[in-house]
C-alpha cells in the first residue's frame, strides 16, 4: 500500500458498527417506528473519506440482477397455501417445524432454510421481501423478459429498448459529485438496465483496474491513448475518457488490503467477492451512485435442489453474500438499497423432473436502512387454479412501483417519468 | 440478450463508430506497402446516423476482407488481390478446396478434437480431466480464426457457434461440446441449415445444455421447446406458448446415449418416454402416434417457416455487414435462404455480394468482439505460440472465453455490449507483446528489425492493420516513439500494444 492510497479500513471505521441488537426493530408495521428510521437515516453524516461530497443526500443504489427467472415461491415460500404442497409435492421447502421446513417469517411466509442468512438483516427491518412481485410483461422468453424490464417498457414493445432505467435515471439526474464514475457493473460488460448512462464503466475487478505494462512509461502511454481516443465519439471516446479518470480514482484506493468490517465474512464465490467489492466502492465515497451485480443460473428446469441441491447452494450463496455485506456496512446501509430482481418468476406446478418452467409473478429483495423491511410485502394473489395466471403466480405488484418509490423516497429521483414511461407507480411503502 | 434485441437496439450507439482510413492511405498520402489494395472504386457514401464521416473511403474488397477474415494479413490480401472479389471470395466459401496445413500442424497438438466423445469421456472425463478437452477446444478455436486460411469458414462458424449457443461450464459439456462443435457445427456450417438446426436437434451437446434428455411425457419440460423457436428459427413473437407447451411434447423422449457404450453421446429416442398424443403446433396439426416423427414435422415447419428465413437473415446480415441492415438487404437473403431450401452458401452469397458491400461501406463500422480482436492481432503479427491454451485464460478477462456464455443466446454483438470495456483490451494488448501470456512469445526484431526510429509507428500500422490506423493515432504513437530516451525492445513492444489499443484497430 503507497502512502497516498485511502485505507478503506481507518476510512469505513466511522460507518462500521457491530450490529448488535440494539439495531433491531420490531416495529415495522409502526408509522411511528417508520419515521423515527427515516430522520434517523437522513441525519446521517456521510462517509468521512477526504473526498467532496456533493449537496445531495442520496442513497446508492445497487441493483442485483438473478438472471434466469428465480424461483420466489422456494426463496421466500408461502407455507400457508395448501395449494403450494399439491402442486410441489417433490420440491416445495415444507412448512417450519417439519424436517427441513422453512424459516418462519410471519406465519404465512418462511425462508428457505439455505436462505436463513437473510433472516438478520430481515429482523433488524432492514430487509423486505416484496412477493407475487415483477415485470407485467407476458412474455415468458429470459431475454424479451429481461430487456423490457431492464428497459423499464413492460407491455410497450414499440419503445425503444436502447437504454435501461437506471441509464435514463443517471442521465436526467443531478450527479452527486463532479467525479469520474457514477455507476459500476461489477462485470465484464454493462446490463441492459444501465444503458446510455454517463460515466458508467464495466469494472468486473477494482483491483486490477489499473493501466497496464511498465510504470515507468506509463504517464506517457496514458497521454498516446488520450490522443488516439480524444477525437472519438460515443461510445469509445467517452468510455477512454472515463476509463483514464476512473484509473486515477481507483488507483488511490487500496482493494486488495480491503478489510470487511463487523467481523463480515463474505462468500469465496464470484457474487461474495463482487459484493464485497461493491461495499469498498461505496464505503470509499467517490461519487458512484449506482452498481450493478449479475447472478447468473436461476433457470432451475430440472432437479430444483431447493433444500441440499443447486438452487439450495444458489440461495446459500445470495444470503450469505447479501448477510455479508449488510454486515460491513454496518450503519452504512442506512444510505444504500439493494434490490434483488429477477426476470420472472417460475410456474406454480413443478414439471416431472422436479424442477420448474418459466413462470410470471416473483420476488423482489430489498435491503437498506431506509427500507421499511422486516415483513414480507404483497397483495397475495393465491396459488389455487382459478388464481393463476396461465398456470403461473399472478404479478399484483409492479416491479416498477418498488423502483419508482426507491427512485423518489431514497434518491430523490424527480424524473420517474423518463425512468419509467407512460406507468404511473403506486408507493407501496417499500420505503421507511 | 437475443439478437432479435440486438439488432433493433442502440441505433445511435452504433451509428457512431467510424470507419477507417483506406488501406494504403497513410500519413501525409505517402503510399504505403499494400497500397496495391487499395482502390477499386470504394464508396463515398456519408455514413447514416449522423455519426463522423469516415476519413477515406475503401473499397468493397477492402470491406470483405474486414469482414469475411479475423483481420489482416499480408499473405490473405495479396490471394484476393491476386483473384479479385468474386473468385476469392468463391474460394472461400469452398474452404475444402483450400489447403491448411500450417493450421493443421498446430491442432495436433490437441488429441482430443478428433475423439469420439465415448473416448474423451474415457481417457479425460473419467480420469478427471475434463477440463482438458474444454482447454483443447477453445484453444483451437483461438488458433482456427487466427491462422486457418479458411477464414471464412472460422467467421462463420463463430456464427453458429453463438446461435447455437451451449454453455460448457459443466464438465460433462465439455465431452459433447467437442463433438458439437465438430460433426453440428463444423459439419453444417456452410451447408444447409436445415441440416445444421436437425443436427442441433439431435446432438447431446443441445439435449444436455437444454435440458431436453430430461424431457418426457409424464414430465414435460418446457426448455428446448422454446429456445429452439426463439433463438434458432422463429424468432421471438412467431409462436404462442401453447406452441411451446407443444412443441416441447413433440421432442419428449428426445435424447442421446448416456450409457458408457461407443455410441455414447449419439442421438437416441425413447418412444416410452415421448407423449405420443395429438398436437397442434403452429397451426398445424400433428396426429397422435407419430413417435419421432412429431419432432421431426417440428424441424420441418421451422425450418420452412418466412419467420425463420427472416430471423436468419437478419442476423447473419448484421453479423457481417451493420449493426442495422437494411430491410431490402434482409429480405434479399431471405429470399435466398427460402429459394435454395435454406443453403447457407447461397445466403452468404447475397449477405456478402459486392453490392452488399458498397452499401455496407455507408455504414458505421462494428466492433470486434474480444476473441475477434485476439484473432487479429495473432494473424497479423509474428508470434512464436508454443502453448496456445493460456490465451483462453486472457479471452476471459475480457468477458469472451469461448464456449462459456452462460445463455442459450449467445455472445452479444453489439458495441453497447463491448463499447464501454477499453481498458481491458488495452491490459491484453499490453500482456500479450510484452510476453506476459505464457507460450505465446513476440520478439520485436521480428517486426522492427532495420526499421528506423522514425518509421515505427507506421510499421507497427503496416503489420496489424495493412495501414488502417488513422493519421492521428499514427502520428499520436510516433510521438510517443520520439519522446522515449532512446528506441530498445521495450519501446518497440509498446508501440504495438498501443497501435493494437488504437481505436481504429477495435473495429472493423
Amino acid at each position: 500500500m503507497t502512502h497516498d492510497r485511502i485505507d478503506t479500513h481507518t476510512t469505513s471505521s466511522n460507518v462500521g458498527e457491530p450490529a448488535d441488537p440494539s439495531r433491531r426493530r420490531f416495529l415495522v408495521r409502526s408509522g411511528l417506528a417508520a419515521a423515527a428510521t427515516a430522520t434517523a437515516a437522513a441525519s446521517l453524516p456521510r462517509v468521512a473519506s477526504g473526498q467532496a461530497v456533493g449537496p445531495l443526500h442520496r442513497d446508492v443504489l445497487v441493483v442485483l440482477y438473478l438472471r434466469g427467472g428465480m424461483d420466489g415461491l422456494t426463496l421466500c415460500v408461502p407455507h400457508g397455501e395448501s395449494e403450494l404442497y399439491a402442486r410441489r409435492p417433490l420440491t416445495a421447502i415444507p412448512p417450519p417445524g417439519q424436517p427441513n421446513g422453512a424459516v418462519n417469517l410471519d406465519g404465512f411466509f418462511g425462508l428457505a432454510p439455505s436462505a436463513a442468512g437473510l433472516l438478520a438483516p430481515y429482523q433488524t427491518g432492514e430487509l423486505l421481501f416484496v412477493h407475487a412481485c415483477g415485470s407485467t410483461d407476458p412474455s415468458r422468453s429470459h431475454f424479451d423478459a429481461q430487456k423490457f424490464m431492464e428497459a423499464g417498457t413492460p407491455n410497450q414493445p414499440s419503445l425503444p429498448t436502447t437504454t435501461g432505467w437506471v441509464g435514463r435515471y443517471l442521465s436526467t439526474a443531478t450527479p452527486i459529485s463532479s467525479g469520474p464514475l457514477r455507476a459500476v457493473s461489477l462485470d465484464y460488460l454493462v446490463p441492459r438496465g444501465f444503458a446510455g448512462g454517463p460515466k458508467t464503466l464495466p469494472i468486473a475487478d477494482p483491483d486490477t483496474f489499473t493501466m497496464p505494462g511498465a510504470s515507468a512509461s506509463v504517464a506517457r502511454r496514458r497521454e498516446t491513448l488520450q490522443a488516439m481516443y480524444g477525437g472519438e465519439s460515443f461510445p469509445l471516446g467517452p468510455a477512454a475518457s472515463s476509463t483514464f479518470s476512473t484509473v486515477q480514482l481507483l488507483d488511490a484506493i487500496d482493494f486488495a488490503g480491503y478489510v470487511p468490517q463487523n467481523g463480515a465474512v463474505y462468500p469465496t464465490t464470484q457474487l461474495g467477492q463482487r459484493m464485497r467489492n461493491v461495499a469498498a466502492l461505496i464505503k470509499a465515497n467517490v461519487g458512484i451512485e449506482c452498481l450493478s451485480v449479475d447472478m447468473e443460473g436461476w433457470d432451475h428446469h430440472v432437479n430444483l435442489g431447493p433444500i441440499h441441491g443447486t438452487m439450495a447452494g444458489m440461495m446459500t450463496n445470495l444470503s450469505q453474500s447479501l448477510h455479508a455485506f449488510w454486515k460491513d456496512m454496518g450503519l452504512g446501509i442506512r444510505r444504500v438499497v439493494v434490490v434483488a430482481m429477477s426476470e420472472f418468476g417460475r410456474r406454480v406446478a413443478e414439471n416431472g423432473n422436479q424442477g420448474l418452467d418459466h413462470g410470471h409473478g416473483g420476488l423482489m429483495l430489498v435491503m437498506g436502512g431506509g427500507i421499511l423491511g422486516g415483513r414480507v410485502l404483497t397483495d397475495w394473489p393465491g396459488l389455487s387454479p382459478s388464481q393463476l395466471d396461465n398456470g403461473d403466480l399472478r404479478v399484483t405488484i409492479d416491479y416498477r412501483d418498488v423502483l419508482s418509490e426507491i427512485l423518489s423516497r431514497r434518491m430523490g429521483a424527480t424524473n420517474v417519468a423518463t425512468v419509467f414511461p407512460n406507468y404511473t407507480p403506486v408507493h407501496r411503502g417499500v420505503t421507511a | 440478450m437475443s439478437s432479435e434485441e440486438i439488432s433493433s437496439s442502440h441505433s445511435l450507439v452504433d451509428s457512431t463508430l467510424t470507419r477507417r482510413g483506406a488501406l494504403g492511405v497513410g500519413l501525409g498520402g505517402i503510399a504505403l506497402f499494400s497500397a496495391a489494395c487499395s482502390g477499386g472504386g470504394g464508396s463515398s457514401g456519408a455514413p447514416s446516423g449522423g455519426g463522423p464521416v469516415p476519413p477515406t473511403a475503401q473499397s468493397e474488397l477492402e470491406l470483405l476482407l474486414a469482414r469475411a477474415t479475423y483481420g489482416h494479413d499480408a499473405a490473405t490480401h495479396a490471394r484476393a488481390v491476386d483473384l479479385g472479389y468474386e473468385a476469392w471470395l468463391e474460394e472461400q466459401l469452398s474452404p475444402d478446396t483450400i489447403a491448411d496445413g500450417a493450421c493443421d500442424a498446430l491442432l495436433a497438438a490437441f488429441p482430443t478434437l478428433t475423439l469420439s466423445s465415448k473416448q474423451n469421456y474415457d481417457q479425460y472425463y473419467a480420469q478427471g480431466n475434463a477440463a482438458r478437452i474444454a482447454l483443447e477446444l477453445r484453444a483451437a478455436t483461438m488458433l482456427r480464426a487466427a491462422f486457418s486460411k479458411r477464414q471464412l469458414f472460422e467467421r462463420v462458424v463463430e456464427f453458429w457457434s453463438d446461435h447455437f449457443n451451449v454453455d460448457q461450464s459443466d464438465s460433462l459439456q465439455n465431452v459433447l461440446k467437442t463433438q458439437d462443435d465438430r460433426d453440428v457445427v463444423r459439419a453444417h456450417a456452410l451447408g444447409k441449415f436445415p441440416d445444421l438446426l436437425r443436427a442441433s436437434a439431435r446432438g447431446a451437446a443441445m439435449s444436455f445444455y437444454l435440458g431436453n434428455y430430461r424431457n418426457t411425457a409424464t414430465a414435460p419440460n418446457e426448455n428446448y421447446g422454446r429456445e429452439i423457436m426463439e433463438l434458432h428459427s422463429l424468432g421471438v413473437g412467431n409462436y404462442s406458448e401453447s406452441d411451446v407447451k407443444a412443441v416441447a411434447r413433440c421432442f419428449t423422449g428426445w435424447s442421446f446415449q448416456q450409457t458408457n457404450s461407443p455410441a455414447f453421446g449419439a442421438f437416441q429416442f425413447d418412444p416410452a418416454r415421448h407423449d405420443d398424443s395429438a398436437k397442434v403446433v403452429l397451426g398445424h396439426a400433428i396426429p397422435a402416434g407419430g413417435g419421432v416423427n412429431d419432432g421431426e414435422i417440428v424441424l420441418d415447419l421451422l425450418v420452412n417457416h418466412p419467420a425463420t428465413a427472416q430471423f436468419l437473415a437478419r442476423k447473419m446480415c448484421r453479423w457481417f455487414l451493420s449493426y442495422e441492415p437494411s430491410t431490402s438487404l434482409v429480405d434479399a437473403v431471405a429470399a435466398a435462404y427460402t429459394q435454395t431450401g435454406g443453403d447457407i452458401k447461397a445466403m452468404l452469397r447475397v449477405v456478402l455480394a459486392k453490392s452488399s458491400m458498397t452499401w455496407a461501406l455507408t455504414q458505421p463500422a462494428k466492433m470486434k468482439r474480444p476473441f475477434h480482436l485476439a484473432a487479429s492481432i495473432l494473424r497479423s503479427t509474428p508470434f512464436t505460440i508454443t502453448d496456445a491454451t493460456s490465451l483462453s485464460t486472457e479471452l476471459g478477462r475480457m468477458g469472451h472465453e469461448t464456449f462459456l456464455w452462460p445463455s442459450p443466446n449467445g455472445y452479444p454483438d453489439s458495441s453497447s455490449a463491448w463499447g464501454l470495456g477499453m481498458l481491458m483490451r488495452w491490459t491484453f494488448a499490453s500482456r500479450l507483446f510484452a510476453g506476459d501470456v505464457a507460450g505465446v512469445a513476440f520478439d520485436p526484431a521480428s517486426v522492427f528489425a532495420n526499421v528506423p526510429a522514425v518509421e515505427l509507428a507506421r510499421r507497427a500500422d503496416v503489420i496489424l492493420s495493412g495501414s488502417r490506423l488513422s493519421p492521428t493515432e499514427v502520428v499520436a504513437i510516433q510521438a510517443y516513439v520520439d519522446g522515449a530516451g532512446g528506441v530498445d525492445a521495450a519501446l518497440q513492444r509498446d508501440v504495438m500494444a498501443l497501435a493494437a489499443s488504437s481505436p481504429s484497430f477495435q473495429t472493423y
